[in-house]
């Protein structure tokens, strides 16, 4: 409490503190409003303003992200309408939803590009947003251009090109917690090749205590990264790009306890096992841009390598029941070429096709203790599994926008065929208590193929007065595949595979753009129809995905920025959805919402921005923010459940030429809530650790130093 | 330039309109009603004898080819009074044909799935109701290895799976088994019989490590 009463002291003072001082220079005030104006948005690979998109999007800086000094994807839960990802949870397993629909494990929902490079998994998601030009968020269906992954959404992340002069930017943040953030960037030009080296580091003790361990804190995170990205500009429009970028990461372990714990002491847990997740990345790419007067060609390879390992304290109490170790290695391999037309005035086209090749390998071990009577039917004491997949595909797609059948009027229409096939290579073994070795049990080698057309249709209907109407259908496709483990213990058939799931969704939207620059709104309508649903259960010896019937989402979104006067922005994003499912494998299900999409999400804030000459400082940003969101399920029984919650938020920024300086506080009430809930397995036998959950975060602060040359 | 890249767009195109599902329907070569034949029993057992010990008051011993003509002649006068084969009606249900005690034939429905090497199959619940005349038990899904040749049809479980089967159910096997082998069990104090079992289930690990091979089924054929 002490924290807020000094920061909006200083705010209530700083004004009158610099009004002498200030000196208004139109130029040196940044116009969130403007800026969304003035944007294009590459995500329909091409470059396009968001009036010219019939789809409803959010285009965000680091600069909108509130709070953290190292903020990550998950930051941006309710800046984006509908978007919803856990925040608080291992970057190993971090579920994100988009209008509704998403996946606790598994596939996420919604595709994620990197200066053009796919991110296939969801243990790659998670990682720092420093160096950013932009985020381009796109709601509904992107299969038709991006294929699998892309189900009901696309986030394209741009960082920052190199430029062509020498720079250097370092900055040195802490924040609550005794966190530790660190980067550097450096561009360095050499004749026609840009250079840009980029280097992080980030460190926190964590909030959660483990009893077990005598107040031993359970959850520290540390990760450093390294990034290297190098542009040519050669004669006849060529741009070669090459890059690099290799993350390491370690965070101690799951923070889940009993909920009846858990609100009498928020940040209290009590398990035996140490647990952790460490997880080493490694992306690279070599782009080539040739455009023409009548075309542009675009290639694009990639090669992605992860390792992790995961140790996991599998029934998260002080009993010896069960634990989890896990290893995996993946690489994946990319290749996109697509040929775009030039716009002209009746009509622009594209073109493309990709393939892929990944290749996963799981290993894991569970291990039961003396205390396994809590879970197990059989005295097993330890389990190992084997599971390596290999996934291939090939897709060709194209798009046609016919324009000017009426005035402002343009259609289209896009097509891609998608195929890809998996291998699965599978075997696990039994050590029962007594016997001296290992017995295989499951061993299996199958495939799998699948295949699917993604059509979408758009209309859009422009004035010259900032106003745009339009309307989309679209499918949305996620292949199936195959689960890591079986939970079969009765049965030795393996049985690991699920199917694909798709969706069609239908949106109507508005957006305006006012000429005079001080008003931006896009709003949308939503309804999707989801078929063979791929839901995350958790069996006695891990997770598995089904297909577990058919679900519909409807719901709205609001995205609104307002220069109310003169340097003071009123910002409002909103979304609503209702999702339930309307068949279901367990018919009693059936009508119930969801797990996990909040109904709403909500944010809303005032930002004031003056000019000002003082301490090397020329201009200062307050914004205050509140997010929000709506009622959460965490179970299929909608049992488990999160009430609505609303979170403060204020920022503090000086810039400067040579200098920024950034104050911030998160959750300012320090407002208590789940972040995840889950039924322990364990439960069953101890009725006090059935509904486990995770506490959110706390309140921080921070501030950060950036220099810059 | 221009016509290479167009090209290689449009030749990567066509392969990817061809590629075609290889998920072709074999003919399922079970459908049909294969009447049961006879069991089948395999078992090679490490040493001559298997001996049991029931704590500090008995031990029990079984030559192991004796074991197997005990089990292979309750088996057969057993198991062909009230089994009478199965009917594989279609690929995905099946249904065990029966004969009750009072030689009324009756089936058990089931949901299967089969691969090269496992048949898994699914009871009924609602089926094994009518039949227990009762609420039926929670029947988890049991695999049977499969070897078919001509109109013979072999299903068996092996010692892995029994292995297996046996650690999830010794409580409930041993409370049925012993007894029957060990006269006037019930009678014993609790104390008495809980040092019988634990005793016993110490010793089923070490009995399935010497046991080199156990095969427990049945033959059925098809002679339409």
């Amino acid at each position: 409490m002490r924290y807020i009463l000094i920061i909006l002291l200083f705010f209530i003072c700083f004004p009158a503190f610099t009004q002498q001082s200030a000196i208004g220079s139109p130029d040196s005030v940044y116009s969130i409003v403007q800026q969304l104006q003035e944007v294009t948005v590459i995500a329909e690979k091409r470059e396009l303003s968001p009036s010219d998109i019939p789809v409803a999007l959010t285009v965000i800086n680091e600069r909108s992200i509130p709070g953290e000094n190292n903020p990550d994807l998950r930051n941006i839960s309710g800046i984006v309408p509908n978007f919803y990802m856990q925040e608080g949870g291992l970057k190993l397993s971090t579920p994100m939803y988009m209008r509704g629909i998403g996946t606790v494990s598994g596939t996420p929902p919604v595709g994620l590009y990197v200066d053009g490079v796919p991110v296939f998994d969801k243990n790659a998601f998670v990682f720092d947003l420093y160096d950013i030009q932009q985020i381009e968020v796109l709601r509904g269906p992107q299969t038709t251009l991006y294929g699998r992954n892309s189900i009901n959404g696309l986030i394209n992340i741009n960082t920052r090109q190199a430029g062509n002069k020498f720079a250097l930017r370092g900055k040195i943040g802490v924040a609550s917690y005794v966190s530790q953030n660190y980067n550097l960037v450096i561009d360095l030009p050499l004749k026609k090749l840009r250079n840009k080296f980029s280097f992080s580091y980030n460190k926190s003790r964590g909030y959660f205590k483990n009893k077990f361990e005598s107040e031993r804190r359970s959850n520290p995170t540390e990760s450093y990264n390294g990034q290297y990205q190098g542009n040519i500009y050669a004669g006849r429009n060529w741009k070669i790009g090459l890059g690099a970028n290799y993350v390491h990461s370690f965070d101690g372990g799951y923070a889940y306890y009993a909920v009846d714990s858990l609100k009498k002491e928020r940040y209290k847990v009590n398990y035996n096992t140490p647990s952790s997740y460490k997880r080493d990345l490694l992306r690279s790419y070599l782009s080539v841009k040739k455009s023409g007067q009548h075309a542009a060609f675009n290639w694009m390879s990639s090669y992605s390598w992860s390792k992790d390992k995961q140790i996991l304290d599998a029934d998260f109490t002080y009993l010896d029941v069960f634990d989890n170790y896990k290893k995996s290695k993946q690489h994946l391999v990319t290749q996109e070429i697509n040929l775009q037309s030039a716009a002209t005035r009746y009509w622009d086209w594209t073109i493309g096709t990709f393939g892929f090749y990944k290749d996963l390998e799981n290993n894991y071990l569970a291990t039961f203790g003396k205390d396994k009577h809590f879970l197990l039917p059989m005295p097993l004491d330890e389990a190992t599994y084997y599971n390596s997949t290999t996934t291939k595909g090939i897709a060709g797609y194209g798009q046609i926008g016919v324009k000017e059948l009426w005035p402002g009027m343009v259609l289209t229409a896009g097509l891609r065929y998608d195929y890809e096939s998996v291998h699965l290579n599978y075997r696990d073994s039994l050590l029962l208590t007594g016997s001296s070795q290992f017995e295989a049990y499951h061993s299996s080698k199958k495939d799998k193929s699948f295949a699917a057309w993604l059509p979408k249709f758009s209309f859009l209907q422009k004035w010259e007065k900032g106003i745009s109407l339009y309307a989309n259908v679209a499918k949305g496709y996620k292949a199936g595949g195959y689960n890591i483990i079986v939970n079969e213990m009765s049965s030795q058939f393996v049985d690991l595979g699920y199917e694909e799931e798709e969706l069609w969704n239908y949106e109507i939207g508005l957006k305006y753009f006012s000429p005079r620059k001080k008003f931006n709104l896009t709003a949308a309508l939503f309804y999707i129809d989801w078929k063979d649903q791929q839901i995350f259960v958790m069996g006695m010896m891990g997770p598995s995905i089904k297909n577990a019937g058919d679900a519909r989402s409807f719901g709205g979104e609001l995205d609104l920025q307002w220069e109310i006067v003169p340097r003071l922005t009123y910002t409002f994003s909103a979304g609503y959805n209702h999702a339930e499912y309307y068949h279901h494998l367990i018919q009693a299900y059936e009508g119930h919402r969801i797990v996990m999409s909040p109904e709403f999400t909500g944010h809303a804030g005032l930002s004031y921005q003056m000019p000002l000459r003082s301490l090397g400082f020329e201009n200062f940003v307050a914004s205050t923010t509140v997010s929000g969101f709506g009622t959460q399920y965490f179970d299929e029984a909608n049992l488990l459940k999160q009430s609505p919650y609303f979170l403060w938020n204020l920022d503090l920024y000086f810039s400067g030429k040579h200098i920024d300086f950034h104050i911030w506080g998160k959750n300012l009430l320090d407002k208590a809530f789940f972040t995840y809930m889950l039924n322990n397995p364990v439960g069953e036998k101890l009725p006090q650790y059935y509904d486990m959950g995770q506490s959110g975060s706390p309140a921080r602060f921070g501030a950060s130093i950036a220099f810059k040359i | 330039m221009k016509k290479f890249f167009l090209f290689s767009l449009l030749s990567m195109l066509a392969v990817a309109l061809c590629a075609c599902s290889d998920n072709e329907d074999e003919p399922n070569s079970l459908l049909g009603t294969w009447q049961y034949e006879q069991p089948h029993f395999e078992f090679e057992y490490a040493q001559d004898s298997i001996v049991i010990s029931m704590g500090q008051y008995r031990k029990m011993s079984i030559a192991a080819k004796d074991l197997k003509t005990m089990f292979l002649s309750m088996a057969k006068e057993k198991m062909g009074d009230y089994f009478k084969g199965v009917t594989f009606s279609d690929n995905n249900t099946l249904k065990v044909n029966m004969s009750l005690q009072n030689g009324t034939p009756a089936t058990l429905g089931a949901t299967y799935k089969v691969d090269e090497r496992y048949i898994e199959v699914a009871l009924n619940s609602a089926d094994l109701a009518q039949l227990t005349g009762g609420i039926a038990p929670d029947i988890p899904k049991i695999s049977f290895i499969y070897q078919q040749k001509g109109d013979e049809l072999l299903m068996y479980f092996d010692k892995t799976y029994l292995k297996n089967m046996i650690a999830m159910m010794q409580d409930q096997l041993l409370s049925i088994l012993l007894p029957s082998i060990i006269e006037g069990f019930d009678q014993f104090p609790d104390t008495m019989k809980q040092i019988i079992s634990g005793s016993v289930k110490e010793q089923i690990a070490t009995i399935f490590d010497n046991t080199l091979k156990l095969e427990l089924g049945f033959t059925l054929s098809n002679h339409n």
